[in-house]
């Protein structure tokens, strides 16, 4: 059912792997006079995804289109690039969403089955003003829609009948984007065991050279916090209950003391915290704070619920507007902390990333 | 609990484990699974335990008289290992929890009561926010269980999962529907099937918020400020969330008084309120069409249309305790075993039974025999379709059902 064309567009797809597998090219043979067009193919792509953000469909060679996907993946992943691997990945999705979302239905419903093994069924059901013309069960569904931050993709959001979610044409060509991006991602990490030698060697570095210009950020949890005035107001408020001595529930508890934990307060400090508490007491909640510190027990240093479980266990109290932009309340601490610095305009950007 | 009442009541969970009346429906893959007890002599959990069989379960339980038995909802590569970490988890049952503690039955103000540890204030029902005495927060509350108004409440709950949101929504089958009653508070809903086993806990987490309409948006659902021109509006038979909301309308306005009205509209419109309860049957009739006009209700007002979808939304969405789905690693009581601190049976039960079972009947584990006990301060006690009590400090004669849960919430002693 799908034909050469369809191949080059959709490189991810069974048929064009086998059909790689087929050829047998290895990334050695990349470097050889003959297969320059491939080489230059694949180096492009990633300039793209660095560059523009998207990678283009080339589709007047479409040999040359194909077998520049595993050139390039395989290069991404000798990196070992961690950003690198994931602008990649966001640049091949982005390329096969654009690809996706005008196909016929038939086509994308296809796709849907036979590249992520979906349960997709094509349906005609109109509800409101919008036309449904696909179906997908609601597993395959969640296993990429909890990417996506916009409330509009969350299950409560969706029409959702005999485990089907009711899904329109560029909804399911975003779903199969994400999907791809993540299968990518994973792939990316996992690098061949080569060494890569002479102009292939050059091509490494000269990408790895373009993919650091791209991104002298200051990683986000080396900024300095700020204390109080930059809690969220979830947390601003948990400490106001715990200082007023009322009964918190367990997630609360927890939310609490990993939060102070993270950004830095001392065991003492923060069993302190709880000592208004009605069923306070000084042995167990000793235990219970060094336990989420990581001090004891499995040793797991525990970080706060994001704010989607705070939403979940009803924790989240009148969210601001820069809780908008955020989905965990460390982020908030730290922006506000750059914020607070008179670093305003990187905060608002890292928040828009 | 003193040392007399102790041996009689580890006798009789004895005697109920080593009876033929106990049922203990075998979990599937028992041994890829984390067993866990408690004990009424001692405190501690005893954990990390694998039993390779329901035999060898049996019999530990009819030698050892557990005080609570638990089974973990997930399966374990080394079910035994005691890290957390290490016992590799493979997947578990989707598991939820319905308590009538979380639902506001009117008969809270009958058993739940509270007291201020600051100022010693006390009142009946559920325990407010703050006291309102001394404005203090440090509030305890104090409930008597096995209310039959509280179970039945739970049961409709359950009843709501079941056939507002896992069949019709979710496409569940009744087979794969596994019901328990918890032994106390509510119940318990397994689902066992492959397709939900993988599931990890931010997975169960959108099918609670799904279920308890966390961060539900009505316009999502056709629910906007244009609904009123709007070609193809929501209509009772939709699918999902769409159609609920309608059917929640619908039966909030069935059942709302003038007052109930009146809360739902600004000051300066209150007057409407009596117009619209007049018109309350012309209003249904509009909601049963396929294409509801629905101008009707929103011609009062924005507030009064968003109040009563928020209404809508309240009463349709489903109390389900968050705590016990989101886990993935939870023990949870095994069907079958002893409530140790009610003496009832936490049953299981299919989809066909769960209608016409009476949990302070049918659950009741020990049905014969009689025990005389000195019963304190305590309300009347509804057990096996008989009353006993109130009771203030009497010597009586009480079936041996009644005088366990007396004696194991510590109201009585043996006379």
């Amino acid at each position: 059912m799908l034909t050469k064309e369809d191949l080059a567009k959709y490189p991810f797809a069974p048929e064009a792997q086998a059909f790689v597998k087929e050829r047998g090219l290895t990334i050695e043979e990349l470097a050889r006079p003959e297969h320059r067009t491939i080489l230059d193919r694949a180096l492009d792509r990633i300039k793209e995804a660095l560059t523009v953000g998207v990678i283009s469909a080339k589709l007047d060679e479409l040999e040359v289109e194909l077998l520049s996907y595993p050139a390039a993946v395989a290069l991404i992943s000798l990196s070992g690039d961690r950003l690198l691997q994931s602008r990649y990945a966001e640049g091949e999705a982005k390329r096969a969403f654009a690809l996706l979302k005008s196909e016929g239905a038939d086509k994308l419903a296809f796709l849907a089955q036979h590249c992520f093994k979906w349960l997709v069924v094509r349906s005609h059901a109109d509800l409101g003003f919008r036309s449904y013309e696909f179906t997908l069960w609601w597993r395959d569904y969640l296993s990429v829609s909890m990417g996506f931050k916009s409330p509009h993709w969350k299950l409560v959001n969706r029409a959702l009948s005999a485990g089907m979610v009711y899904l329109q044409r560029h909804e399911l060509a975003r779903l199969m984007a994400e999907a791809l991006r993540e299968r990518l991602i994973h792939r990316l990490s996992t690098p061949p065991s080569v060494e890569l030698a002479g102009e292939l060697k050059a091509a490494l570095a000269h990408i790895l050279e373009l993919s650091k210009r791209k991104a002298p950020r200051q990683a986000l949890d080396e900024v300095e916090g700020m204390g109080e005035a930059a809690y969220p107001p979830c947390i601003k408020a948990l400490v106001e209950d715990a200082m007023a001595g009322r009964q918190l529930p367990h997630m609360a508890r927890f939310t609490l003391a990993s939060f102070m934990l993270s950004i830095g307060k001392s065991i003492e400090e923060v069993v302190n915290l709880f000592r208004s508490l009605p069923d306070f007491d000084e042995k167990r909640t000793t235990y219970h704070v060094r336990h989420i510190a990581g001090e004891i027990g499995s040793r797991t240093k525990y970080t706060p619920p994001s704010c989607d479980t705070l939403r979940t266990f009803n924790l989240c109290t009148s969210p601001d507007h820069l809780c908008q932009r955020i989905r965990h309340p460390l982020t908030y601490y730290k922006l506000r902390s750059l914020e607070r610095r008179g670093e305003g305009g990187r905060a608002r950007a890292e928040a828009d990333r | 609990m003193g040392e007399r009442e102790l041996r009689l009541i580890v006798k009789l969970v004895k005697e109920y484990y080593a009876s033929p009346t106990c049922f203990i429906e075998e979990p599937s893959e028992l041994p890829r699974r984390e067993v866990a007890f408690m004990f009424f002599e001692r405190g501690e959990v005893l954990r990390h335990l694998v039993f390779s069989s329901l035999e060898e379960l049996r019999k530990f339980l009819a030698s050892q008289a557990p005080r609570h038995v638990y089974y973990s909802s997930a399966y374990y590569l080394s079910p035994g290992e005691k890290d957390m970490d290490s016992k590799g988890w493979l997947g578990a049952d989707l598991v939820f929890d319905i308590d009538s503690d979380h639902l506001p039955t009117p008969c809270k103000e009958e058993h739940d009561s509270w007291r201020c540890l600051d100022c010693g204030a006390a009142g009946r029902g559920l325990a407010p926010q703050a006291c309102p005495s001394c404005g203090g927060r440090r509030l305890e509350s104090e409930s008597f269980y096995l209310c039959p108004l509280c179970l039945e409440a739970a049961k409709s709950e359950l009843l709501k999962l079941i056939e507002d949101f896992l069949i019709p929504d979710f496409g569940f089958s009744s087979s794969e529907l596994h019901i328990a009653f918890s032994g106390r508070r509510g119940y318990h809903l397994h689902v066992d099937s492959e397709a939900v086993r993988e599931l990890d806990q931010y997975a169960r987490r959108e099918l609670v918020d799904y279920l308890k309409a966390v961060s539900l948006r009505p316009e999502a659902h056709g629910f906007h400020a244009s609904i009123k021109g709007a070609i193809a509006p929501p209509a009772l038979s939709h699918p999902g969330w769409r159609g609920r909301v309608v059917r929640g309308i619908y039966s909030y306005l069935s059942s709302a008084t003038v007052s109930d009205l009146e809360a739902l509209l600004p000051p300066s419109k209150r007057r409407l309120a009596a117009e619209i309860y007049e018109s309350k049957d012309k209003l249904l009739a509009v909601l049963e069409s396929s294409k509801p006009k629905w101008s009707t209700l929103t011609k009062y007002g924005k507030r009064f249309w968003e109040g009563l979808v928020s209404k809508a939304i309240e009463l349709q969405r489903c109390e389900i305790d968050e705590r016990v789905t989101t886990d993935v690693r939870r023990l949870i009581r095994l069907p079958g075993s002893l409530h140790g601190d009610t003496g009832l049976i936490a049953k299981p039960l299919s989809l066909r039974e769960l209608d016409s079972f009476d949990p302070l009947k049918d659950s009741v584990a020990f049905r014969e025999g009689e025990v005389k006990v000195r019963v304190g301060k305590c309300p009347r006690l509804t057990l096996m379709g008989e009353c006993f009590g109130p009771f203030d400090g009497d010597a009586v004669t009480l079936p041996t059902a009644a005088a366990f849960y007396l004696l194991r919430s510590g109201l009585a002693e043996l006379a």
